[in-house]
């Protein structure tokens, strides 16, 4: 059992590293729009909705859920959001 | 006297006429702040915004019982309505909320379903947000655990291509439902890859120790699943007596389209009451999950893969029960320590002729699953109570056709035929189940 609780410790010390290194350094935006991030991303649990599924309101409050939820890059996210309002 | 009379209405006459026009000035004034007022209102960015989404679902079973057909049954499955409530607070702070309301069927051994009758009505989970930076998460409350993505993801009617979990994955088998307490959660590009992480601090789950016997048979068997000792009861919630469990996943798509995922989840907990004999005994999950999703043209059309395996390793323990006879005598019964590991997985495949022309064949979508549960030996967790030691493994191949009437809506129609090793004391087939369900997310 302590072995397990080491490699535990290890595999999300590492993760954390990663994630703080990673976040101090710039990120390159996808080159994909927010109509392909959309059918890639959310096609891969349900059926994707269409742009006049929900306002525009209920789109802002739908993909910051989906961000967190789905753990989607927030570049990403706000792209897909984007589109599905309209903005795009 | 005249010249008087003609200076006042001369006056009367000059006064009206700048009471109307200043009254005029003042309506156009009015108009004008009204209309910017309007104006601005429009414009204004709303830092509020309230949805409200969900689903409802109903449907029919039919039981056939190879022992016994008198056991053969129709009924109604679980019928419900989940509504799911999302608050956001100027796109960094969002409360997101589901409550389950639930007319539950008859016990549905193999299926899944729940066994509780009658209407039943949950909060599933409630968590506050917040948006620390482009990678970082945090949310505080009740959520669904990262054990694999089942739970989270995959067991909602709209997302779950079959009806039922798979045996021993998700609420209800080796995972709790939700958890209570702290998690923090993101994802990051790396290269044209991607990955995400889901870090958990949450209540653990209580070890059932034989001490919540309720009820035995004449011979002091048992009965039924109350002879459940050495299973972890993920529903109980006593912060203050029990310890923290920790854990998360990693996920990692490696390709830009986004069409696999590969997740790895660890937890780790103490999960015995403190101030008991079991105060040590602790448990541990290891989990893999895998999903991938493609539109193939060759076969025209979407193609769904998925699959989860679940280890639960609990600490070696001594259980006893105590219970009194129906001669009125105190008896107890100790079961030897025996080896408390369990695991479970299923593999399931979808296709979908999204891409041909017929619009009633592309609303089409047909699904296999495969899935197993081990269960440890040595336990009483069998219907048949402390005799059937040698309980083994469940599974079960099962098949759904679903039809698509839109994004949003669709019926189901499925076959589960289960295997259970020494089923009442022989490895004989336990009843099969067909299914039509009917969902609609809104």
């Amino acid at each position: 059992m302590k072995k397990f609780v080491w490699i535990m410790i290890i595999i999300f010390a590492g993760t954390l590293s990663s994630i703080f290194f990673i976040s101090c350094a710039s990120s390159k935006l996808t080159s994909k729009d927010g109509g392909m991030l959309w059918s890639e991303n959310c096609g891969r649990c349900h059926n994707a909705p269409g742009k006049s599924a929900y306002t525009s309101k209920e789109w802002s409050a739908i993909g910051l859920h989906m961000r967190m939820r789905a753990q989607i890059p927030a570049e990403e996210a706000d792209k897909i959001i984007a589109f599905l309002k309209g903005e795009d | 006297m005249k010249k008087s009379i003609i200076l006042v209405l001369m006056a009367l006459w000059f006064n009206t006429l700048t009471s109307w026009a200043q009254n005029g000035n003042l309506n156009d004034t009015l108009l004008s702040i009204i209309s910017k007022l309007d104006k601005i209102e429009a414009e204004k960015t709303t830092t509020n915004k309230f949805v409200m989404l969900g689903d409802a679902f109903t449907g029919v079973r039919y039981t056939n019982d190879p022992h016994n057909s008198k056991n053969n049954r129709l009924t109604t499955t679980t019928t419900g309505v989940n509504p799911v409530f999302l608050w956001t607070v100027k796109d960094k702070l969002i409360v997101e909320s589901e409550v389950e309301f639930q007319l539950r069927g008859d016990n549905t051994s193999g299926s899944g379903f729940a066994a509780d009758e009658g209407l039943a009505i949950e909060l599933e989970y409630m968590n506050l947000g917040y948006i620390v930076n482009k990678y970082l998460t945090f949310r505080i409350g009740s959520f669904f655990s990262s054990y694999g993505t089942f739970e989270d993801w995959q067991h909602q009617r709209l997302t779950n291509r079959m009806i039922s979990r798979p045996l021993g994955i998700g609420h209800g088998g080796l995972e709790p439902g939700t958890s209570l307490g702290l998690n923090f959660r993101g994802a990051f590009p790396v290269g044209s890859a991607r990955l995400n992480y889901s870090l958990d601090v949450v209540n653990a789950p209580t070890l059932v120790t034989g001490s919540e016997v309720e009820a035995t048979d004449s011979s002091g068997a048992l009965k039924g699943t109350k002879a459940v000792a050495g299973q972890l009861d993920y529903e109980v919630i006593k912060d203050g007596r029990i310890s923290k469990a920790i854990g998360g996943r990693i996920g990692f798509i490696p390709f830009p389209n986004s069409s696999l995922e590969l997740g790895v989840s660890a937890h780790h907990g103490k999960v015995g009451e403190r101030g008991t004999q079991y105060e040590n005994v602790a448990a541990n999950f290891l989990g893999f999950d895998l999903s991938y999703t493609k539109d193939i043209e060759d076969i025209k059309g979407t193609v769904l893969f998925r699959g989860q395996y679940d280890h639960l390793a609990v600490d070696k323990a001594t259980y006893s029960y105590s219970f009194t006879d129906n001669g009125g005598n105190q008896k107890t019964i100790n079961l030897a320590p025996f080896d408390n590991k369990s695991d479970a997985y299923y593999l399931q495949l979808s296709y979908r002729p999204s891409m041909i022309k017929d619009k009633f064949l592309r609303r089409l979508e047909l699904t296999g699953r495969y899935c197993v549960q081990n269960i440890p030996t040595g336990t009483t967790w069998a219907n048949d109570g402390p005799t059937a030691r040698t309980y083994g493994y469940k599974s079960q191949f099962g098949v759904c056709l679903n039809y698509w009437i839109e994004w949003n809506a669709v019926i189901k129609f499925s076959y589960e035929g289960n295997q259970w090793q020494n089923y009442r004391n022989s490895a004989t087939k336990p009843p099969q189940n067909y299914f039509v369900q009917m969902a609609i997310g809104f």
